[in-house]
This record gives structure tokens, C-alpha cells and sequence, in this order.
């Protein structure tokens, strides 16, 4: 049977039509969440264990975060991400800080994002406390965690004294093993502490 | 340490999105088209057409509020943040007699298409009607108890099933309208088939069924992956897919030859399709017509369309549960439809009630004999007809009374508005759709004998359900409960990880309160 002319005509326009709607809806512009997630992956290399991200004011690295997602999706494990609030004494521990908030959601939105990328399961929570550094560790203790994450950008070759003093509230109260990442603007340098190896280690490793 | 609970588990992604919507509406073709022509007969283009525009500015309708507010409830919440807890109801028990009627029209239908010639036609066998029931129950109890076991529908699986089918559909068509469409024989049948207004009538309403379900998406926003900017997306996506099957089955119906008969006449195949007989297996049918394919098809199709089908009136089964859920966390619905238990997790009262519901309109359709269909159709299109009605109106004043909340996507063709000393913008395509959508609940209560009486009685049973429980709980029947919408606005937005709608929704709001 030879297809008449509307025929042929009408059958491209369904099919052309369906196809170019399907790939309209799958092609998207990326989100800013979405395009720090690709960066932040693509600097990622390959590390192991179940993982617990922190994120707070002062430690914020979504290259970690990017390492740490790999490591597990590696190793088939969970990510958590958390952020903690540090909340002054000053203040009760349920006080309204939206600013506060609302960057605790942006980190942990692009941790999310990052994870997503990288095709492992995560969870995320934010954990409101008096100090970093205890927060890390019961939160450490409650997912039963095998590798904390800590991670900041290096400004002008200085870290910062915030993070050395959660890193050394860490290290030393901690018995799991901890990563401690330190990238540079442009995220391209690492440096990892971890109590097993007898790097940084004050007492606590397991 | 205080912890606060995270709610930022976004595992649907934007095909994701797509195929759970498609699960529930895609299906509906599947179940509207034999309806349609066998009513429309040769107006069944129009019919389509007609139901269709509507569906566009529905579904419009439904992306401009799901991309605005990107929680689990849809047409409920919409209407309830707009109009009230009154009318909220109203709209969320419309809903649920529409996923009640979802359990057992589809379950109905999954059962048609296994009877098809190339599964099981002893099925289809008139004598063998009350086995084809049995079969019908046994599929609504299995969705039932897998759903009260809590074994949940994979979004992997939709997303599978959503993409064979769109394959299938697409080649159906395509092959179709290549090999076996004749457009002067199209023309033929409009002229000499054109049914009566009557008829007509009752096609729109019938045709509207093959577009119900947009809903799902904007069910599924808490799970989305960047809901606001995601299901707009999706959303159009899925319309303009629907409704190009749904037109070019239409057309396709009507310009092809149907079966001869014994005596070497030819049936329309519109009439072949409607009758009573096959009007539960259409497509199965149509497709086995094809030349070059039609043999293939004839396996494919009923098996592909058969599994599209279970996995919607398993939508319906949970679906119903979620929006009682939903209306109960807004004291809509007594707490007993919040209560999970304690062993499987799962609302198990909830599930079999609306599961009993849908088994007595299964008995009730049962007793209709050759209308059965019919019976559950009418139900369907009133259901949806109402609740979409009150989403329309509930568009419209949000666009005054909630101006402060982002719209990531407006409805096309505004002009400006001052209503009540209030400034705003209107969409002529959401009047157009409302008065549309209205048209068509007035014609299904016209046309539909039965239609007519079980959807008022069930809304009417509704309100009085809804005011023994107000009154009982010391809360207004009429009025509303208090609630902090703005908080709830902000938080709904933080979960859905819209950072950048919430600083805008912020900011607005803040602004109102300085210049008030």
C-alpha cells in the first residue's frame, strides 16, 4: 500500500513532535546548584568508607563533599551531610536565625545536588549546638560513621583558626577516622589528616 | 543538641516526574477512546478537540500552582489556600471519588485489554461476563493488599512503562496514519456519522476522561528534584504529548477502514470500536488493524497497555490514601486517615476504605450490565470536572490574594485587573478554561442519567461527613482553621530546595509588611 502525501506528512509531525517535546523536557538549563555540582565533581578522585560531611560557617568544601560521594558510591555506603549551627550562649539553642538557615539549606542543597550527580544515596541534617566540634562527634557516633569529612577553601594560603580548632577538637575526641581537606580557590589542593594513619593524631584514632 | 529533621529527599527526577504523571493519565486514553467514539461517533475529532483545549488551559492551570506552591496535596491545597477549608473539601473529596473511581475503572480496564483475541478473549465471551468480573475484583484486592503490605510502586517502573509506551503509542500512529489512514474516508465519516447534540455533549465529557491525572505530578512535588523549575517542564511535556495521541487517535479512528462481516459489509471501525464489546479494549484492537504491524501489535499493545493500566488504578490506591492524608493534616478529614500502622507502616484504614468505596461502585457498575463502563466514566468526568473547576477559581484569587508568592511560570495572555480595590492580572486562558471546564460539569450532569444523581450524592455525603466532624471537633464548618500561611510558604519552599524562590517570597513579604 502506498502512504498518501497528508499521510506521510501527519506521521513525521507525531513522531517529530513527540521526539522534540521528549527532549525539550529532558534538557533543561542547569541550575546553579546543578553547575557547582559539575565542577565540584570533576574534581573528585577516589576515596573509601561511609561517609559524614560537615558542613558549618567556617567548613564549607563541596570538593569534599564531591571526593567523599565518590568514595561511597564506590564503596556502595551513605553520605550524610550535616550542618551545624553554632549557637551562642548568648542565645537559646531554638532561636530563630534565618540567615543562619538559609545558608545551612544552600550548603546542603548543593550537597544533595553533588551527590545526585554522583549517583549515591544521601542524607541530610541540620544540627543546631554550642560548638562544632561536639556536634561533629555525636552526630559521628549517632550514623555510626566510618570516615568524617571535614574541608574548607584556602584563601590566600591561610585557612582560617575556626576550622583548626574544630579539626583539633576532632581529632582528638574522635575515634573514627577523619579526612581534613583544604582546597584553594580554585579547588585544586587536598591535604588529608587521618587519625589512622598517625597524621595529626592525638590520641583518638581507632 | 537540637537536630532539625531534614525533608530534602529528592529522589524523582524530570523523567522521573514525567512517567508519574504519564502513568495516570496516559492510561486514560486507553480507556477514553472506545467511550468517546462510540458516543461521538463521527464528531468523536471534535470531541476530543473540544475536551482537549480544555485540558491545555487545565493543565496550565496546574503548572502555574505546582511550580508556585510545590507541596504534596495539588487541587486540594490549591483551593483550600485560595478559597478555604469549605471549599477545600469539596474540591479534595471531588478528588477522592475521582481515585476511587481510578481503582476500579482501571482495574476494569487492565482486565478488558487481557481479553483481548490475542491473550485471553474467553474472557471477553458475553457468558463469561461475571469470571471478566471476578477478575476485575481480583486485580482492585491484589493493588489493595500489596498496597496495605506497603510494597511501594517503583519509580523506576513508571519511568520503564512511561517510556514503552510512548514508544508504542507513537508507532501506532505513525504507522497508522502512514498505511492505513485515508482522509476522504475521514471526511466521509464526519459528514455522514455526525452524531446528535446529545451525543455530542456527552462525548466532551467523555473525552475530558482521556486527559485526568495531571494531578500526580504536583502529588509527587515534596519528591521532586527542583520541583518549581522541574514540573513546569514536565507538565507541559506531558500535555502536549497527551493531547497529540489523544487528536491523532481521534482522527486516526475515523479515517480507517473497519473489520467486514460475514455478509461482506464493512463495520465503521468507530462503531466497531465503541460497541459495547471492544469499547474496553480499543487500542488493543485498532492496532491489530494495522497493515505490516497489526500482527505484532495485536500481542504488544494489550500487554503494554494492560500493565500501564494496573499501574494506574495502583495510583489510585495510593493516591487516595495521600490525599486523605493530606486533607487530614489540614483538618479537613478526621485524624484517623493519619494514622499508619504500626507493622507495615502503611495507612491501612485509609487504604480500605477508599478500597471498599471503589468496591461498591465495582458492584454498583456490575449491576449496569453493558453501561458499566458508562456508569464509571460518568463518575470520573464529575469528579474531575468539579475539582477542576475549583482549581480554576482558586488560580484566579490566589493571583490577588497571594501576590508575595513567586510564580517561576504564569499562565500566558494576562491583562491587568482591579478587583475590589486590588490590582492583579487575569489569564484569558484561565477563563477560558474555567468556563470550559464548567461547560463540561454542566454537561455531564445533563447528559448523564446516572452521573447526575451518584456525583452530587457523593459530594453531598461529603459535606455532611465534613460538618459532623467540624462541629464534633469545635472547629467552623464554613470558616477556616488559622494557619500561618507565610511560614508554611517559606518552609515549603526550603524543602523544596527553591533557595532562590524563598529569598524573592521573603523579600516580598517583607515588603508588604513594610508598606502596610
Amino acid at each position: 500500500m502506498i502512504p498518501n502525501p497528508i499521510g506521510i506528512g501527519i506521521a513525521l509531525v507525531i513522531v517529530g513532535s513527540v521526539g522534540s517535546t521528549l527532549y525539550w523536557m529532558l534538557h533543561p538549563a542547569l541550575s546553579r546548584s546543578a553547575l557547582m555540582a559539575q565542577t565540584a565533581s570533576s574534581q573528585a578522585s577516589e576515596i573509601s568508607g561511609k561517609v559524614l560531611v560537615v558542613f558549618s560557617a567556617d567548613i564549607n568544601s563541596l570538593v569534599l563533599m564531591a571526593l567523599a560521594a565518590r568514595m561511597a558510591k564506590r564503596e556502595h555506603a551513605t553520605v550524610v551531610a550535616i550542618y551545624v549551627i553554632e549557637v551562642p550562649y548568648t542565645l537559646p539553642i531554638e532561636a530563630d536565625l534565618p540567615q543562619v538557615e538559609r545558608r545551612a539549606l544552600a550548603a546542603l542543597n548543593a550537597a544533595e545536588e553533588v551527590a545526585r550527580k554522583a549517583g549515591v544515596d544521601i542524607e541530610t541534617r541540620m544540627i543546631r549546638d554550642r560548638q562544632t566540634g561536639t556536634a561533629v562527634i555525636r552526630a559521628a557516633q549517632e550514623e555510626g560513621a566510618s570516615l568524617i569529612v571535614m574541608g574548607t577553601y584556602r584563601e590566600h594560603g591561610y585557612a582560617g583558626a575556626p576550622l583548626a580548632k574544630a579539626i583539633e577538637f576532632v581529632t582528638t575526641h574522635t575515634t573514627t577516622d577523619v579526612l581534613i581537606g583544604v582546597s584553594s580557590i580554585d579547588a585544586k589542593s587536598m591535604l588529608s589528616v587521618s587519625p589512622k594513619d598517625g597524621l595529626g593524631d592525638k590520641g583518638g584514632s581507632r | 543538641m537540637s537536630k532539625t529533621g531534614s525533608e530534602l529527599r529528592r529522589a524523582v527526577t524530570t523523567w522521573g516526574s514525567y512517567a508519574w504523571g504519564y502513568a495516570d493519565v496516559g492510561a486514560d486514553i486507553y480507556v477514553a477512546l472506545g467511550a468517546v467514539v462510540g458516543i461521538a461517533a463521527g464528531a468523536s475529532n471534535i470531541a476530543f478537540g473540544f475536551a482537549g483545549l480544555v485540558y491545555v488551559c487545565i493543565g496550565l492551570a496546574y503548572t502555574e500552582l505546582a511550580a508556585a506552591y510545590p507541596i504534596a496535596g495539588g487541587g486540594q491545597f490549591f483551593v483550600t489556600r485560595a478559597l478555604g477549608d469549605f471549599m477545600g473539601f469539596i474540591a479534595g473529596w471531588a478528588v477522592l471519588l475521582d481515585f476511587t473511581i481510578d481503582i476500579s475503572l482501571f482495574a476494569w480496564f487492565t482486565v478488558g485489554y487481557i481479553s483481548s483475541p490475542r491473550l485471553i478473549p474467553w474472557l471477553a465471551a458475553p457468558e463469561h461476563h461475571f469470571y471478566y468480573f471476578l477478575c476485575v475484583l481480583a486485580v482492585a484486592g491484589f493493588l489493595t493488599y500489596i498496597n496495605v503490605l506497603g510494597v511501594r510502586q517503583s519509580s523506576r517502573v513508571n519511568e520503564i512503562v512511561a517510556a514503552i509506551d510512548v514508544c508504542t503509542e507513537t508507532f501506532i500512529l505513525a504507522c497508522g496514519f502512514l498505511f492505513a489512514w485515508h482522509p476522504e474516508l475521514l471526511l466521509n465519516t464526519m459528514q455522514h456519522h455526525w452524531p446528535s447534540s446529545d451525543d455530542l455533549l456527552k462525548g466532551v465529557s467523555f473525552a475530558i476522561v482521556s486527559f485526568v491525572g495531571l494531578e500526580s505530578i504536583s502529588q509527587a512535588a515534596e519528591e521532586t528534584q527542583r520541583p518549581s523549575s522541574v514540573m513546569p517542564r514536565t507538565s507541559i511535556a506531558l500535555i502536549l504529548t497527551i493531547l497529540i495521541f489523544a487528536l491523532s487517535y481521534s482522527n486516526l479512528v475515523l479515517g480507517m477502514h473497519g473489520p467486514v462481516d460475514a455478509s461482506g459489509h464493512e463495520t465503521a471501525l468507530y462503531s466497531f470500536l465503541g460497541n459495547s464489546q471492544n469499547n474496553d479494549k480499543a487500542i488493543a484492537l485498532l492496532a491489530g488493524f494495522l497493515p505490516y504491524v497489526g500482527g505484532a501489535l495485536a500481542y504488544i499493545v494489550p500487554v503494554v497497555g494492560a500493565f500501564l493500566l494496573l499501574i494506574s488504578s495502583n495510583s489510585g490506591v495510593y493516591g487516595a490514601s495521600r490525599i486523605a492524608y493530606s486533607m487530614g493534616k489540614y483538618q479537613l478529614l478526621p485524624s484517623l486517615f493519619q494514622k499508619t500502622n504500626r507493622k507495615t507502616k502503611t495507612p491501612v484504614i485509609t487504604i480500605l476504605i477508599f478500597s471498599g468505596v471503589a468496591l461498591i461502585e465495582l458492584l454498583a457498575a456490575y449491576r449496569q450490565g453493558d453501561d458499566a463502563i458508562n456508569f464509571l466514566l460518568d463518575l470520573y468526568a464529575f469528579g474531575a470536572a468539579l475539582s477542576y473547576t475549583l482549581v480554576f477559581v482558586a488560580l484566579i484569587t490566589l493571583r490577588y490574594t497571594d501576590q508575595a508568592a513567586p510564580r517561576p511560570f504564569r499562565m500566558p495572555l494576562n491583562f491587568p485587573l482591579t478587583v475590589g480595590g486590588r490590582a492583579g492580572t487575569v489569564s484569558l486562558l484561565s477563563l477560558v478554561g474555567l468556563a470550559g471546564i464548567f461547560a463540561i460539569l454542566v454537561f455531564t450532569i445533563m447528559t448523564h442519567p446516572i452521573g447526575r444523581i451518584a456525583g452530587p450524592s457523593w459530594v453531598l455525603l461529603g459535606i455532611i461527613f465534613f460538618a459532623i466532624y467540624r462541629t464534633r471537633n469545635r472547629r467552623p464548618v464554613f470558616g477556616s482553621v488559622p494557619r500561618d500561611w507565610v511560614k508554611l510558604h517559606e518552609q515549603t519552599l526550603a524543602n523544596a530546595g527553591e533557595l532562590e524562590m524563598l529569598d524573592e517570597y521573603r523579600e516580598a513579604v517583607s515588603k508588604r509588611a513594610t508598606s502596610s
